[in-house]
């Protein structure tokens, strides 16, 4: 199918484009021109009005919970749900049951997410045997079958010379390796930020410096092998100050961000909310404002969704008994954008943390940027439009979000993935 | 029998509830203590339905509900978590639209979990417009009916509270108890010195309200204190490594013993909402002796958690019948 994209804005921070009213052609997979005539023939042509044309947008850290897990999410409905959030690559977590530690388990997906069409989905491989943190998984042969990453997920790595040889393994597989960084032992029983509001509630707290101690040790051993490592949702002032100072001194590491964490605070759980009840837990205004300082530096390279579904059934229950997460493949970019309208990110940054950052997280030279030959994924966003995050309008299996029912400002149009429209919303 | 549709009563916490609110039912308990002592407890509540439902183990809170419900005349049905489809892993939010679909007046409830008062309460609420949900302790959030009986017994000792001191030591992080009273004596103006070890008294703790000091020398609190309310160390609360050496180590830096005691104010007075763990947070020749009040704070827990029923089924000074508004409403 040859697809023609006439008055896009052109724009790509990944390869300094930005250009006002270009004509895209994409043809196949491939895109064939970024500058071609308005009058272009192709099978479909779409009119996009002056509106922003990025690279698809690449998500590192998304929960999709097939196999295993299935009331929650599948991989159908989660590549849906990252579709109509503008996302073309989704790095799925391996917490699924089993857990991706096996390579008949990475063909599964594969296979599944090829019948969902559409979204790229990289399964990130377990780090650990059944992610229980005893010993390393069969890396090669994860990797061979499609792994792009390892990663226990939302648990810590508790074993600091297990992760010392994770970091060694993957170096020669030339992988990263993602942490959840958390000292488990500070954290033991938390169920929110340690601070006023918990003090308040009753509710048992995870300190900061559960989440910094974690960082360090990591840190530590990334300086240790040389290997790569990044951080999973970081979301505090002081762990972000850690990993800016450890790639000042060449330390391998890189770090992202979750939208969430950018914009609620841990104000969001009064009242026993349990859909503000997520892991890593909301945090004070104070580290708020440093996850968005932190992106807009470029300490925290990209923005990751941490899509976490949840049934209503785990989630409307007592607060400290109610399962972590929030839904987000589809707000992500809305949420990314508030920000910008409030200049507390530029355009430039931002989609460059959803497209370019994250695609050299993963050394993906094929992806997260605009160029003629290349693949053809591409994501339109409508800066002004207006909509309602509702139940009906869901993609996703599960709506757990803090943000169910709000309107939001600005969000993806038409995604294309591999030359294939897996979103139009026009 | 007067069913009273009527938005929701509940008592969820002393933080939610105004000063005002809570002194029309300070005042109504002082009025049905006296009428239990005169034997002219009208059955205001004859006829009325209540729910006790008890995710945790209770001695003296359920047994005073009971009492409370007795004295009112009111029937009472008592669900014990172990014997009930709780077992069966029937989840809160159902248990409480089965219950409130039978239509009680009012569901008293304990559970161990923080803000599960809150949760009941929004099942109820999405069932029928007659329960009202009394806390009776969630987690370590709140207890707010023995915040108002302690409230009554340190008003029968020392008046007005607003500039009055009151010391509340021990485990206060995990205290529902220490909660509600704390969110109490900030509304009636009284200083508050929370003392404890650090692992169990945070710094946060002085950010729930005006008026409240960390005191880490129990020796001073006890001096500046009209009135010390000694907490219990809930070990059942804490999960990894104990957050001090050993009860014998706690008992002697916080223990409340003689020798301290001796140090106390001359007209102050001991509290403790039991169960007391003898030895540890308080030494029996302390409890057991003529400063302490713990006998009275039972006691009164009858006549105010008779006050809170009736404040939750809309009767008494709260019932439609009177014409004049009572206390603590307004138009």
């Amino acid at each position: 199918m040859r697809i023609v994209l006439k008055h896009a804005r052109l724009f790509d921070p990944g390869s300094g484009l930005d250009h006002p009213k270009r004509t895209v052609i994409v043809d196949g997979d491939r895109i064939a021109s970024l500058d071609a005539p308005q009058d272009a023939h192709g099978d479909k042509i779409v009119d996009l009005k002056g509106g922003l044309l990025v690279p698809g947008l690449v998500d590192l850290r998304a929960h999709l919970c097939e196999p295993g897990f299935t009331k929650r999410e599948t991989i159908a409905t989660g590549a849906r749900a990252a579709a109509r959030g503008g996302f073309t690559t989704v790095v799925m977590m391996p917490t699924t049951q089993p857990t991706i530690d096996r390579p008949e388990v990475v063909e599964l997906i594969l296979a599944r997410a090829r019948d969902a069409g559409g979204t790229r989905i990289l399964p990130a491989g377990a780090l650990s045997v059944d992610r229980k943190g005893e010993r390393l998984t069969e890396m090669a042969q994860l990797a061979a079958r499609g792994c792009v990453a390892f990663t226990d997920a939302d648990r810590s790595v508790r074993d600091s010379q297990l992760l010392r040889y994770a970091l060694e393994l993957a170096s020669e597989l030339n992988l990263p390796i993602f942490t959840h960084a958390e000292d488990e032992s500070l954290s033991l029983g938390g169920v929110m930020h340690e601070g006023s509001v918990s003090i308040r509630l009753g509710l048992a707290g995870a300190p900061v410096a559960a989440e910094t101690v974690g960082i360090s040790r990591d840190i530590a051993l990334a300086a240790l092998t040389g290997g790569r490592l990044h951080f999973g949702h970081v979301t505090t002032a002081e762990g972000i100050e850690l990993i800016r100072q450890a790639k000042k001194r060449g330390i391998r590491v890189t770090a992202e961000a979750s939208p969430l964490y950018m914009t609620l605070t841990h104000d969001a759980v009064i009242g026993y909310q349990t859909a503000a009840k997520v892991w890593p837990p909301l945090r004070p205004r104070s580290d708020v404002d440093a996850v968005i300082a932190g992106v807009a530096d470029g300490t925290l390279d990209a923005i990751a969704s941490d899509h976490v579904p949840q049934t209503n059934l785990d989630k409307n229950m007592e607060y400290d008994r109610a399962a972590f997460g929030a839904v987000a493949l589809e707000t992500a970019l809305s949420v990314v954008l508030s920000l910008v309208r409030e200049g507390r990110l530029t355009l430039e940054r931002a989609i460059s943390a959803m497209t370019r950052s994250p695609a050299q997280v993963l050394g993906h030279s094929g992806i997260g940027r605009l160029v003629e030959g290349g693949l053809a994924d591409l994501t339109a966003i409508d800066l002004e439009k207006s909509w309602v995050f509702n139940v009906a309008s869901s993609a996703s299996r599960s709506f757990n979000s803090p943000i169910l029912g709000e309107t939001l400002r600005g969000r993806a149009v038409l995604t294309i993935a591999s030359g294939e429209i897996t979103h139009e919303e026009l | 029998m007067r069913v009273l549709r009527r938005p929701h009563r509940h008592l969820l916490g002393i933080e939610s509830l105004d000063a005002t609110e809570i002194h029309a039912i300070l005042e109504r308990a002082r009025v049905l203590r006296r009428l239990i002592a005169a034997h002219k407890v009208p059955s205001l509540l004859a006829g009325q339905t209540l729910i006790t439902l008890f995710y945790e183990a209770s001695t003296r809170t359920r047994a005073s509900f009971e009492m409370a419900a007795q004295r009112l005349g009111a029937q009472v049905v008592s669900i014990a978590s172990a014997s009930s489809s709780v077992s069966k892993g029937e989840s809160l939010w159902d248990t409480g639209r089965t219950l409130a679909a039978m239509e009680p007046a009012v569901i008293i409830m304990r559970h161990a979990s923080a803000g599960s008062s809150d949760l009941l309460a929004r099942a109820v609420e999405s069932v029928s417009d007659l329960p009202s949900v009394i806390n009776a302790g969630d987690g370590a959030h709140e207890h707010p009916t023995q915040a108002l009986l302690d409230t009554l017994t340190l008003t029968d000792r020392l008046g007005d509270l607003r500039g009055r001191t009151i010391a509340i030591v021990g485990d206060i992080e995990h205290s529902r108890v220490a909660r509600s009273n704390i969110f109490m004596l900030v509304k009636m103006g009284a200083t508050i010195l929370l003392a404890g070890p650090r692992s169990l008294v945070p710094v946060t703790l002085a950010g729930l309200g005006q008026g409240i000091e960390i005191v880490r020398n129990i020796e001073d609190a006890i001096a500046r204190a009209d009135a010390l309310m000694m907490l219990r160390v809930q070990l059942e609360r804490l999960q990894g490594p104990p957050p001090f050496p050993s009860l014998g180590d706690y008992a002697r830096s916080y223990g409340l013993n003689p020798a301290r005691a001796a140090r106390m104010k001359p007209h102050a007075f001991v509290m403790h909402p039991g169960p007391m763990n003898r030895g540890i947070e308080i030494e029996p020749e302390v409890a057991d002796g003529p400063t302490s009040v713990v006998a009275h704070q039972v006691t009164n827990g009858i006549a105010a958690r008779m006050a809170v029923l009736e404040r939750a089924v809309g009767i008494g000074p709260w019932g439609p019948a009177r014409t004049s508004m009572p206390p603590g409403r307004t138009a």
